[in-house]
């Protein structure tokens, strides 16, 4: 017992000097470049003014939570996300499976599906304009019915539309790294299963989903932060002020740089990543003990 | 055992043309892209030239609509001349992208590559809270460090090169997270029983890990490359001479007086988004064979 | 090359390691940079003489140590081009560095999102161009932020400077937050041009010293009863609206409470108004007494007038509310503010004078009336020697010439001296979503109530922001 302790103690100093050699490149850059502009964000979010302020403790996080707009934002922005990310995932996750197996014309569908992923936001908006717009086609399509024409990213509506583009356009992203994520769970797993007699859900449960949990963790989070990039579409369709429903925090974050008030904008982003680092170490706990599972 | 063998491509039947009725829907505005680049930029404008309009429901308001056409009247390179031949700006700036685009990914696969294979397969003290700061700085709103950034790349002396857009990107924490996830597949027995033939850290890294994470590594170049052609904030705080800007700030937006080449600027953009795609999708589409390496 | 880089990121880790210890404080205070301007422009780095009360000339800095100021449009202009070169020509220690965003028709919405990107980033971390044209920013922010300089502060310091020199009227009220922020280089007027006959001969009297906009409407209803003319005024529901809008902002928008009431029956009831005013012809492009108008210039004073095709135009206040001053309205062009950062405020101040000065050339045709009230004599001297002022080619004179007259020299005077009342370069965040809003229902397409409803949630979104 003692002297497994010792040895763990060695291993552990072994890998660390071994890690200081590989993780040296990335943490130096890392920290020029991300990890300082980073905290003097947050630093940010505690003083009155830009660069230099007085340090003003929690003032800016009580003006941001007076802002009824930023409780609009926040709400908007956490129903975009519980709705919009799991229904991708799930979508994501689905597709890339049934698409993992044999299909005919296999190859042209998945690149079918992946391919939204490459088109430039100029285009995605004028083609989801021509469809949305006042007199888009759908209205036109309306009228053709006899029925009056919605204003579609102007009524209760919008939050759906939006949900759909995100989807749309995400599910290449994530397909492909399920897609690689399932092609790196050891085909000789599936033969040892199968041998074992365990069916298809059994492998599914027991295999696959269990050694996907690092990817899916990770799209997960993934997903969560495109779901931030759907902004630019939103934006470019909508304005800086658009329907309510679907004024989000990206809005807000985006009129507080415009109005140059740096303080609500920090304030609002770290309070924003602060509730995201919470829902990530929850996952990294359970993916921790995924992982001593597997060792 | 017979019987279902031959039955066995009817439900595959079924499942392709379910999935290829999916695909066709998500490839909708794809193909309106591709046709509409071949439409004269005057048919653009008679088409889509209501858009964002409100015509006055007493001169015809009432039945004023887009009119969405699949097909364009006759086919014309118009666009794609405008395009190239009389904006050199154009090519200018795909080229300037792809001078950024490359090294970053270049840069980063590598970086990301070996801090992954620490956080994934080396133990040292702070692990996991290091690797958590990582996770941080990918939510923050690009809003939030634009400031920060500016600042540090000011300081640095990078102001208005392609050095603000290219170091960034290869330090960028999102290679690092993807790697991670995907060497965390790779199951411990490999990297003790090599451990136990002697086999020193890199030696692991390069002939074990490398080789097992391949799926995962031709995700993350296709993933790069999609996300550092689409970006948009970093070159235009840091790179004001329109001279040396990319290609994503030309589609970045459209203003109605741009719509008529709009979508051929796209067709073009996008392509070499899709050959890439094409040629690594081999790569994260095949599996991994493990126990050839094992013996 | 690759040597200097390895150095810069080894000297880097060093202080990286050190200032680790003190966190973000640390790194912060190394942020502090060197240089200003962001442009690596040599020599820009030393200290400025701000704070020394010299009577601001460039030339009293030492000999031999060049000096760069950068100045930052959206648009190229030949007559900062040109101010460039006379100044650095008298001062030749002194560099004016231009800088601009190279646009073309098809961008430009794209490019003026980039613009304010780059100079917000900018201007917030500290660096950014010594002088900003303002025209195009969000001024306010910039002076809630401290960004900018006060230039009452460098007037005060400036023996030099005499105020009498300049149309004080615009310098007074061209103020931000209480101070001058940004300094009007030049303006233009803005109003409705009136056809004075016509008006009379309606037996209608129009005193723009106190009419409302319910006065308006009255005036407009008897134009349209006993004149002669089609229509009132020529401009769009929308755009009337807004104007409304604007000068009853107080009963729609309480930004202290941050309550917007854009859901009452009032605003609905304006809104039906000015649709009405369109369906009765009061609104309207035939022939109309009232143009909103906005006089670019001497020349264009005389041209534009002439251009509604009356003998006898006049230069209207808009309506406005009871409690408004008395006096003409004005929008400043070519506004420019001085970084409070700037290593370089006198040289740059000197600049700003510079330009405002007698020594720029300046053409009664071009555009914006010069801040510099001899100057403006002498381009109304040059106006007269022309004799007469070429129409537009593609407006309704057709490129025909207009004679100048005395009379009408006369009340320019009158009109310039007496704007008071500063219109801004960009709409305000509610007046654009008003106008957009209301597109859809002075088109028919939507209801008063729905159009009102969308505007008082995104003004609710706005104000409590």
């Amino acid at each position: 017992m003692n002297k497994g302790k010792l040895q763990l103690q060695r291993w552990m100093r072994r890998d660390t000097a071994a890690a200081l050699l590989f993780l040296a490149p990335s943490v130096i850059g890392f920290g020029i470049f991300y990890a300082i502009p980073f905290l003097l964000g947050i630093y940010e979010s505690f003083t009155d003014r830009t660069m230099g302020g007085a340090f003003v403790g929690l003032d800016n996080y009580k003006e941001l939570l007076d802002s009824g707009s930023f409780r609009k934002a926040a709400g908007n922005t956490l129903l975009f996300t519980a709705v919009g990310v799991p229904l991708l995932i799930v979508t994501s996750l689905g597709l890339a499976m049934l698409l993992n197996r044999s299909l005919y014309f296999r190859n042209g569908l998945r690149t079918a599906f992946i391919i939204p992923l490459v088109v430039p936001v100029a285009s995605i908006v004028m083609i989801w304009q021509i469809f949305f717009d006042w007199n888009g086609t759908l209205n036109a399509w309306l009228n053709a019915l006899g029925k009056e024409r919605v204003d579609w990213l102007q009524s209760d509506w919008s939050m759906g539309i939006i949900v759909m583009m995100y989807v749309w356009k995400n599910i290449g992203y994530n397909m492909i790294l399920f897609l690689a994520g399932l092609q790196s769970i050891p085909k000789d797993y599936y033969e040892t299963a199968r041998i074992e007699g365990a069916g298809r859900l059994r492998q599914l449960f027991g295999i696959t989903l269990v050694y996907l949990t690092p990817t899916l963790f990770f799209v997960v989070l993934i997903s969560v932060i495109n779901s931030f990039k759907v902004f630019r579409e939103t934006y470019l369709l909508a304005g800086d002020y658009p329907y309510d429903r679907i004024y989000m925090l990206q809005h807000f974050m985006n009129n507080m740089f415009f109005a140059l008030d740096i303080q609500k904008l920090t304030a609002a982003a770290t309070l924003m990543v602060g509730c995201i680092v919470l829902l990530v170490s929850g996952m990294l706990r359970v993916e921790r003990r995924f992982r001593e599972d597997m060792e | 055992m017979q019987v279902r063998k031959r039955w066995v491509w009817l439900p595959r039947l079924a499942l392709s043309l379910w999935l290829g009725s999916l695909a066709i829907l998500m490839l909708v505005p794809i193909l309106l892209t591709v046709t509409n680049s071949l439409m004269t930029e005057r048919e653009i404008g008679l088409n889509y030239g209501l858009l964002g309009q409100m015509v006055d429901t007493a001169s015809g308001g009432k039945d004023a609509f887009v009119n969405l056409k699949i097909l364009p009247d006759w086919l014309s390179l118009e666009q794609y001349r405008h395009v190239l031949v009389l904006a050199p700006k154009f090519l200018r700036m795909f080229w300037n992208s792809a001078a950024m685009v490359l090294p970053i990914i270049v840069g980063q696969v590598a970086v990301a590559a070996l801090a992954a294979y620490a956080f994934a397969k080396l133990r040292f003290f702070g692990r996991d809270k290091l690797f958590l700061v990582y996770l941080m700085t990918m939510l923050m709103p690009f809003q939030v460090t634009l400031v920060p950034n500016y600042m540090v790349i000011d300081w640095l002396g990078l102001m208005n090169s392609e050095a603000a857009i290219i170091l960034p990107g290869i330090f960028g924490a999102f290679g690092v997270f993807m790697l991670r996830q995907f060497m965390a597949h790779i199951p411990f027995a490999y990297t003790e029983a090599a451990k136990m033939d002697g086999a020193g850290q890199w030696t692991i890294f390069l002939r074990i890990i490398l080789p097992l994470a391949k799926p995962g590594l031709a995700a993350l170049v296709v993933l790069l490359f999609v996300d550092y052609w689409n970006m948009i904030e970093q070159p235009i705080i840091f790179l004001q001479e329109a001279a040396r800007q990319p290609l994503s700030l030309y589609l970045s937006y459209i203003d109605k007086e741009a719509r008529g080449v709009a979508f051929a600027a796209s067709v073009l953009y996008m392509t070499p988004m899709v050959l890439l795609f094409l040629y690594a999708e081999s790569y994260f589409v095949e599996g991994v064979q493990l126990s050839g390496i094992k013996g | 090359m690759r040597t200097k880089w390895i150095g810069i990121l080894m000297s880097f880790m060093l202080i990286f390691a050190l200032a680790a210890c003190s966190g973000s404080n640390g790194a912060g205070k190394g942020g502090q940079p060197a240089n200003t301007s962001g442009n690596n422009q040599p020599g820009s780095g030393n200290g400025g003489g701000v704070d020394k009360p010299q009577s601001g000339s460039g030339s009293s800095t030492p000999k031999g140590e060049k000096k760069t100021v950068v100045f930052s449009t959206f648009w190229k202009d030949e007559k900062f081009a040109e101010a460039k070169k006379r100044y650095e020509a008298l001062h030749p220690n002194i560099e004016i560095k231009l800088e601009y965003i190279d646009t073309d028709n098809e961008h430009v919405e794209a490019d003026l999102e980039k613009f304010a990107t780059t100079t917000n980033t900018a201007m917030l971390a500290g660096k950014g161009p010594d002088l900003l044209e303002m025209d195009k920013l969000p001024i306010d922010s910039y002076v809630k932020n401290g960004l900018l300089v006060d230039l009452e502060t460098m007037i005060e310091r400036d023996q030099e400077f005499k105020r009498g020199d300049y149309f004080t009227n615009i310098l007074d009220n061209a103020k931000v937050g209480g101070g001058l922020y940004g300094m009007p280089l030049s303006f233009f007027l803005m109003g409705f041009a009136g056809d004075a006959d016509a008006i009379a001969k309606a037996g209608v009297q129009v005193d723009d010293k106190s009419w409302s906009w319910a006065d308006f409407a009255q005036i407009g209803n008897k134009l349209m009863k006993d004149g002669e003319f089609s229509n009132v005024i020529w401009t769009t529901p929308g755009s009337l609206l807004t104007m409304m809008v604007t000068d009853h902002y107080a009963s729609f928008v309480d930004v202290k409470n941050k309550k917007a009431s854009f859901d009452s029956a009032a605003f609905i009831a304006m809104m039906e108004q000015v649709k009405k005013m369109k369906e009765d012809g009061v609104i309207g492009e035939g022939r109309p007494y009232f143009f909103p108008t906005q006089i670019n210039s001497a020349g264009d004073y005389v041209t534009t007038m002439q251009e509604y095709l009356s003998k006898n135009m006049h230069l209207y206040a808009k309506p406005h509310t009871k409690e408004t001053t008395p006096g003409g309205y004005f929008r400043s062009y070519r506004t420019i503010g001085l970084n409070a950062k700037s290593d370089v405020k006198q040289e740059a101040w000197d600049f700003i004078k510079f330009m405002m000065s007698e020594e720029m050339a300046y053409s009664p045709l071009s555009a914006g009336f010069p801040i510099n009230k001899n100057v403006y004599a002498k381009g109304l001297e040059e106006l007269k020697k022309m004799g007469s002022v070429k129409g537009h080619e593609d407006g309704a004179l057709k490129g025909a010439a207009v004679k100048v007259d005395e009379a009408r020299i006369e009340r320019l005077n009158g009109y310039v001296n007496g704007a008071i009342h500063p219109v801004a370069y960009q709409s305000d965040k509610i007046e654009e979503i008003v106008y957009q809003e209301t597109l859809a229902f002075f088109s028919g397409q939507k209801s008063a109530e729905a159009v009102a409803k969308l505007i008082q949630n995104k003004a609710t979104t706005y104000l409590n922001e």
